[in-house]
């Protein structure tokens, strides 16, 4: 669209940011619930009940960790939710990037008491999280739920 | 005898899009030796954290090139090597201890201690200034029938 000639759809387009700038108290939520694409964001958030779900996708690596971060605390630091829920279901691999993720979560969720919850690990990404410990610091579902092979 | 039957070399800048290019084509090479997939989940991952570091330690400020290769031996055993040429390391014993991290609140400090836990051995030589090298060598199983 944005290349697009101003023809009368386009000056219609134009009128968006308006629109948004109305919607901005309450656009934290068209944030929140945004469904990213695939291959730049590996991320969907949703909220219910005051628990924060984070479905990760692909691999997570420092690359992908980096970005995944942001939108993370971005939503966490406005909604304030007591547990945040890291579902690695549809994760094939994570390095130790992933392990820095889940732990810096633990750090953010913490100053306001709330806590990780980390679930769906596949075989290889539960012996990641063992070596680490980061056991100690969230509560680990069961990874019966995996939705990718690893 | 450890003879090499095949090898390979690669380099490129240290732009984080690379680490999953890097593990990636590892991964492509080593395929031909049809390895237990466990086995070849450790390398990469291990392979990974050494390019990662390179990325996010090595190059901190800057971006530079990571070289890359790798060699097949007769039994089946592999090598990968992870070079850089960025700030390198003051004292790589102090480095390779678990938690241990110059990286802040995002790292955890288990690279070196993923490296060594998914590999058979791991070497490091670093001089601060020059940059640092990582050979990872890891016995591939092969799959066998059901596996
Ligand atoms: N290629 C490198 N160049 C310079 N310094 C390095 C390099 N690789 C590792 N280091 C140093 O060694 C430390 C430990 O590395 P290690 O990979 O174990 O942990 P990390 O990278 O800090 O955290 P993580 O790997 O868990 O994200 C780093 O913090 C850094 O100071
Ligand atoms: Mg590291």
């Amino acid at each position: 669209m944005k290349n697009k000639a101003p023809t009368e759809i386009g000056k219609k387009y134009g009128q968006a940011p308006v629109y948004w700038k109305q919607m901005r108290g309450l656009s934290f939520f068209a944030h929140i619930f945004k469904k990213f694409g695939s291959d730049t964001m590996n991320l969907r958030l949703e909220l219910k009940n005051g628990t924060m779900t984070a479905a990760l996708s692909g691999d997570i690596d420092h690359h992908a960790a980096a970005r995944v971060r942001e939108e993370i605390d971005r939503a966490a630091e406005q909604v304030r939710p007591h547990t945040l829920r890291m579902d690695f279901s549809s994760v094939p691999f994570m390095d130790s990037s992933g392990i820095g993720l889940i732990l810096g979560r633990v750090r953010l969720l913490s100053l306001w008491q709330g806590g990780v919850t980390v679930s769906g690990l596949s075989p290889q990404l539960r012996r990641m999280a063992e070596l680490s410990g980061v056991g100690r610091l969230t509560k680990i579902e069961d990874g019966n739920e995996r939705k990718v092979e690893a | 005898m450890r003879a090499v039957v095949n090898r390979m070399k690669m380099q490129f800048p240290s732009l984080s899009v690379n680490e999953g290019f890097a593990r990636g084509a590892v991964s492509a090479f080593l395929l031909g030796l049809d390895p237990l997939v466990n086995d070849l989940a450790d390398l990469k991952t291990a392979v990974s954290e050494a390019v990662t570091n390179a990325v996010v330690h090595g190059y901190r400020d800057t971006v530079g090139i990571v070289y890359m290769s790798a060699k097949i031996f007769s039994d089946g055993s592999v090598d990968v090597k992870v070079r850089d040429k960025g700030c390198g390391i003051e004292d790589v014993e102090k480095a390779m201890e678990p938690l241990f991290t110059t990286g802040g609140e995002e790292r955890a400090g288990l690279g070196f201690a993923v490296m060594q836990t998914f590999c058979d051995r791991v070497k490091v030589t670093s001089a601060p200034g020059k940059g640092t090298s990582v050979t990872l060598t890891k016995r591939l199983s092969q799959k066998r029938d059901g596996e």
